[in-house]
């Protein structure tokens, strides 16, 4: 993006892969009370969050490819969270998440920018109109395709062999269950691109405060995800 | 490029056939596929209420997301030796949920997993959570 120093995107990657990180770690880790157990949190992780995180950094940065920098970074926190058995296969599927946004939101005709642009131009009706829809479509498709992606990944990583029979049976629970995520991008979507009380100008934010911000909020997420899983990540 | 009303027009009718399909897969998958009382074997049905009584039941840990979980469990395998299958660890079994999810097990597998009795659930402490298997009403063979 012209008029944001390389170093400042960098630094935005960092941030906000590792907010995302945080939040994959922290909530992927809930387990739903009984009653609520089947609901997939994955689905809001991704529909909403992961959606949300990175509609809004496209909007205030307006980087192309900087979300799938964004998702290894998340991915590689999550790498350090060892929740579940396999840790590599839920890192690589933020990643394939992150692809399918830039897949789909490189696009011209979609871009976020123009969309915040139109809504701050008092144009937010119109936008919506684009941007509900679009949301319902980008939720559900980041989110099937991350639960394809670990149903795929890790009978392979973990060396219980994929069987294609077994992925064909759970196919219609992850097309299923992406409904939840669908409605989540609904919502997440507009509200991260329109909504003017988060609007920031990247470039105009003083150096100091940018690094400084943005080297504390990272060195948090890293921190809190080691306080929370040490014991874990130890063995303990 | 496209024309903006055209666009809207299209991203409107993907996005409710994404909510429709999605929505009708979500509640078609919600409706258990069979009876969660029972667990079929072989032909052979086991009632989840008398699972202790009619087998050994065992006390296991296994870590299930970010909890270090103690169920209580009786063995895959006593359930599969009481249903007069012939050489058992000649065959794979599946074993399937009540949503229609579905996993292969090898007969290694198989030795080392339990059915959990309170959760219904299939659990396989050196499997990943991912596919151990939820309100469990089938193990079925798959003939080696």
């Amino acid at each position: 993006m012209e008029g944001i120093d390389k170093r400042r995107i960098w630094a935005g990657i960092v941030l906000f892969g590792s907010a995302w990180g945080l939040l994959e770690c922290v909530l992927g880790s809930i387990r739903m009370p009984g009653g609520l157990e089947a609901f997939p949190m994955g689905a809001v992780l991704g529909g909403m969050f992961g959606l949300g995180i990175m509609s809004y950094t496209r909007r205030i940065y307006g980087v192309m490819w900087m979300q799938l920098g964004m998702g290894i970074v998340a991915g590689f926190l999550r790498f350090w969270a060892p929740v579940g058995t396999c840790v590599v296969c839920s890192a690589l599927a933020i990643v394939a998440e992150s692809l399918v946004f830039e897949l789909i939101f490189n696009q011209s005709v979609l871009s976020i920018r123009s969309f915040s642009a139109e809504g701050a131009g008092g144009r937010a009706k119109a936008a919506m109109k684009t941007l509900v829809p679009l949301g319902i479509i980008a939720g559900y498709v980041i989110y099937v395709t991350g639960y394809a992606f670990t149903q795929v990944f890790t009978p392979i990583v973990t060396g219980s062999g994929f069987m294609m029979a077994d992925f064909a049976s759970v196919v219609p629970l992850i097309l299923g269950r992406g409904f939840y995520a669908a409605l989540c991008g609904a919502v997440a979507l507009p509200a991260a691109v329109l909504i003017q009380q988060l609007d920031v100008d990247v470039a105009k934010v003083s150096v100091r405060k940018y690094y400084v911000g943005a080297a504390a909020g990272s060195a948090m997420c890293w921190a809190l995800v080691f306080a929370l899983f040490l014991p874990r990540i130890l063995g303990m | 490029m496209v024309e903006r009303g055209r666009l809207n027009v299209v991203l409107a009718i993907a996005a409710v056939a994404v909510l429709v399909g999605s929505g009708i897969t979500l509640a078609v998958t919600s409706v258990p596929q069979g009876d969660l009382n029972v667990v079929i074997v072989n032909g052979f049905e086991y009632s989840w209420m008398n699972m202790n009584t009619t087998f050994t039941s065992y006390m296991v840990e296994a870590d299930l997301k970010e909890d270090h979980v103690i169920f209580e469990c009786v063995l895959i395998t006593d359930l599969i030796n009481a249903s007069q299958i012939q050489n058992p660890s000649q065959h794979t079994y599946v074993v399937v949920g009540s949503d229609g999810y579905e996993v292969t097990f090898t007969w290694y597998q198989i030795t080392h997993g339990y059915l959990a009795i309170t959760e219904k659930r299939a659990i396989f402490p050196d499997v990943a959570a991912r596919n151990w298997v939820r309100d469990v009403i089938e193990i079925r063979i798959v003939e080696g």
